[in-house]
C-alpha cells in the first residue's frame, strides 16, 4: 500500500482517495464569530506522510485538536478506517488508533522519561515497562529514562512526546510542529524516525513551518488558509501554486 | 549490576535504612501502646490515627490526581452517621455498623464524584466543600433518623482498644492500597491527570473512570475512619463530624509530608498531631497561631513536603519504581 503517487495540487475541495484511513468531511468549527475551520475534507492513505501548512492562525491546530477529539466540531464528520469518531472521546480516539503530540510539549514533567510512557501505555505492568523501553530506545532516550521530563533539554521533551505517542503503536499519528526550536541533529533524527514508520505502515499528518523539512518528507501538502482549504496536492504542484506563494510562502 | 555504589549512594543507602528503621519503630510503638499507654496517651494516639486515615485517603485522591478536595469531612460524616444509624436504628453489632459506613461512603462517593468531577482546580475545591455543607444541613434536618443538631446518642461501650486496632487498620490498609497504586502503572496514570489532564486524556488514559474511582476508594477509607469515631465516642452530631478542620487537618498533614507519596500522609500526621499536642500543651492560647505559621512555613519553604525533600536528596526511596 505504497501507493503515493503525486497528484496534481486541486483548489478547494482537498480530495479523498479511496480506501483512505483517516477521512475529514465538511469540519467546521466556529470561536463566537470567527470560524476557525471551515468546511475542510480530505482523505490520507495509510502509510503516507501529509503536510498540513499554512500560516499562523489558518486553523492548522484546530484541526489537529477536533481530528484528536480534544474538543468537538460544530458541524462535519472524521472517519477512521472508514469508521466515524466524530463524537468518540478523545481517549477513545487515541485507543482507536489515532495518537498526536502538541505544538508546545505537554509531557508530565514531575514523572521520569521512562514514567512519561508507562502511564499511557495500555496492557500489563512488565509488558508496559517494555514497551515503554523499546519505545525509549527507539527515539533514542534509553539514557535519560529516569531522568525527570522537566530536566531535558526542549528537543529531548520533544522526541519524548513523540516515543509517548508511538508506545501505544498508533495507526495514524498526527504531528503538531514537531521541528520547531529542535536543533537539525535532532531534527534529522525526527526526520529518520519518521520515514522509518511511514516504511512500517504508519500515517503521518505533520504540520510545520519548516517548509525545507515539510517539503522533505511529505508526498502531499495540504494548504490551510483563515480555516479553508486552499490547496492539496503534491508538495512541488502546492508549493508553485500562485494563490499558495501568495497566502503563506509570500515572495 | 553489582558494581561498587559511591558516596551518593552510600548516603542514600544509609538514610533509607534510617527512614525504614524509624517507620518500623513509629508503627511497632503504634501497635503497642494500648497494652501499657494511658488512657490518655491511647486516646491521643487514636486521635492521631484517625487524622491518619484521613490524610491518607484525602491523599489518594487529591494528592495523586491533584483534585484538591475541600469536602473530604463528607465521607467521614457520612460514615459517621451511616454507623451511627446502623446501631441505633438497626441494632447492629458494630463491625457490620462499620462496613455499613464504608459502603456508604464508597456510594456517595461514586454519586458526587460523577458530578463534582467534571470540575477542575479550585471549582473542584469549592464544590466539594459545598457537597460537604449541603449533606451537613441534609443530616440536621432529618431530625427523626439523625437526632439533627442535638446529635445521635450511641449505647456507650468502651470499646476504646478495639476501636484503636481498627483504626490502625483502617491506616494500614489505606497506605497498603496507596502502596499498591504507587508501584502499579495505574499510580502514574493519577499522576499523568495531576501532571495535564489533557494530556492523558489524548493518550488515551480514561480520566474519568480514573478519578472517579479514586475518589470513590478515598471516600471508602473515610467513611471507615468514620463509622469507628462513631461507635468509639459513642456520640456525633453535624457540627463535629462534617467539620471543615477534618479536612484541613488531613490536607496539612498529607502535605507536610508530602501529597502523591506513600508514607507523606503518615509522617505528616505524626509530626503534625505531635506538635500541636506539644503546643497546645505549652502554649494553650496561642497553640493553634503557632501551627498556622508552622503550615505557612512548611508550603514556603518545603513545597513537596518532607517526604519528596528528603527523596530529592536521595535520603528515602521514592515512592514508585518500575
Amino acid at each position: 500500500m505504497s501507493a503515493d503517487r503525486p497528484r496534481p495540487a486541486k483548489s478547494a475541495a482537498g480530495s479523498t482517495p479511496a480506501g483512505a484511513i483517516l477521512e475529514v468531511a465538511g469540519l467546521t468549527r466556529r470561536f463566537g464569530g470567527v470560524i476557525a475551520v471551515n468546511d475542510v475534507s480530505f482523505g490520507i492513505v495509510a502509510g503516507t506522510v501529509t503536510g498540513l501548512i499554512g500560516p499562523n492562525g489558518s486553523g492548522k491546530s484546530t484541526l489537529f485538536r477536533l481530528i484528536s477529539a480534544e474538543m468537538p466540531a460544530n458541524s462535519g464528520e472524521i472517519r477512521l478506517r472508514g469508521q466515524s469518531i466524530t463524537r468518540r472521546s478523545a481517549s477513545e480516539v487515541n485507543r482507536l488508533g489515532l495518537g498526536r503530540t502538541f505544538q508546545l510539549s505537554r509531557l508530565y514533567p514531575a514523572m521520569t522519561a521512562a514514567e512519561n510512557l508507562v502511564a499511557v501505555t495500555r496492557g500489563e505492568a512488565k509488558h508496559a515497562i517494555e514497551r515503554a523501553a523499546a519505545a525509549l530506545d527507539f527515539v533514542g532516550l534509553a539514557p535519560v529514562a529516569d531522568e525527570f521530563a522537566a530536566n531535558l533539554s526542549y528537543g529531548q521533551q520533544k522526541l519524548l512526546e513523540f516515543a509517548r505517542v508511538l508506545v501505544n503503536d498508533p495507526e495514524v499519528i498526527l504531528l503538531d510542529e514537531p521541528f520547531a526550536g529542535v536543533n537539525p541533529t535532532m531534527e534529522e533524527r525526527m526526520v529518520s524516525h519518521i520515514h522509518a514508520l511511514r516504511d512500517r505502515g504508519k500515517t503521518f499528518l505533520i504540520t510545520d513551518h519548516e517548509i525545507r523539512l515539510i517539503m522533505a518528507l511529505c508526498s502531499r501538502l495540504i494548504v490551510l488558509d483563515h480555516g479553508e482549504l486552499l490547496a492539496d496536492g503534491d508538495p512541488t504542484a502546492v508549493r508553485a501554486d500562485a494563490r499558495v506563494i501568495d497566502a503563506y510562502f509570500g515572495t | 549490576m553489582a558494581a561498587p555504589l559511591n558516596a551518593d549512594q552510600r548516603a542514600a543507602a544509609r538514610g533509607q535504612r534510617i527512614y525504614a528503621m524509624l517507620l518500623s519503630i513509629a508503627a511497632g510503638l503504634i501497635a503497642v501502646i494500648p497494652a501499657f499507654g494511658s488512657n490518655y496517651t491511647k486516646t491521643f494516639v487514636m486521635q492521631g490515627l484517625m487524622s491518619c486515615a484521613l490524610a491518607a485517603s484525602w491523599n489518594l485522591i487529591s494528592g495523586f490526581t491533584g483534585y484538591v478536595s475541600f469536602g473530604h469531612a463528607a465521607f467521614f460524616g457520612i460514615g459517621s452517621y451511616a454507623a451511627g444509624i446502623a446501631i441505633v436504628h438497626g441494632g447492629m453489632p458494630a463491625p457490620l455498623a462499620i462496613a455499613i459506613a464504608g459502603a456508604t461512603a464508597a456510594a456517595a462517593g461514586l454519586t458526587f464524584g460523577y458530578p463534582a468531577l467534571r470540575l477542575r482546580g479550585p471549582y473542584f475545591a469549592v464544590g466539594m466543600l459545598g457537597v460537604a455543607e449541603a449533606i451537613r444541613v441534609a443530616v440536621t434536618v432529618a431530625e427523626p433518623v439523625t437526632g439533627g443538631g442535638k446529635g445521635l446518642v450511641l449505647p456507650p461501650e468502651d470499646v476504646l482498644d478495639a476501636a484503636y486496632y481498627a483504626m490502625l487498620a483502617v491506616v494500614a490498609t489505606t497506605v497498603l492500597v496507596t502502596y499498591r497504586v504507587a508501584t502499579l502503572p495505574v499510580g502514574l496514570r493519577l499522576l499523568a491527570i495531576r501532571e495535564d489532564e489533557v494530556a492523558a486524556e489524548l493518550n488515551g488514559i480514561q480520566v474519568t473512570r480514573l478519578k472517579l474511582g479514586a475518589f470513590s476508594v478515598s471516600a471508602v477509607f473515610a467513611g471507615l475512619a468514620g463509622g469507628i469515631y462513631a461507635w468509639q465516642i459513642s456520640y456525633i452530631d453535624p457540627s463535629t463530624v462534617f467539620a471543615g478542620s477534618l479536612t484541613v487537618r488531613a490536607i496539612a498533614m498529607t502535605m507536610l509530608g508530602g501529597q502523591g507519596t506513600v508514607f507523606g500522609p503518615v509522617v505528616g500526621s505524626i509530626l503534625l498531631s505531635g506538635i500541636s499536642e506539644a503546643l497546645w500543651t505549652r502554649f494553650p492560647f496561642v497553640h493553634t497561631a503557632l501551627s498556622g505559621v508552622l503550615i505557612v512555613a512548611i508550603v514556603l519553604f518545603l513545597p513537596g513536603g518532607i517526604t519528596q525533600f528528603l527523596q530529592n536528596r536521595g535520603w528515602i526511596p521514592r515512592s514508585r519504581r518500575l
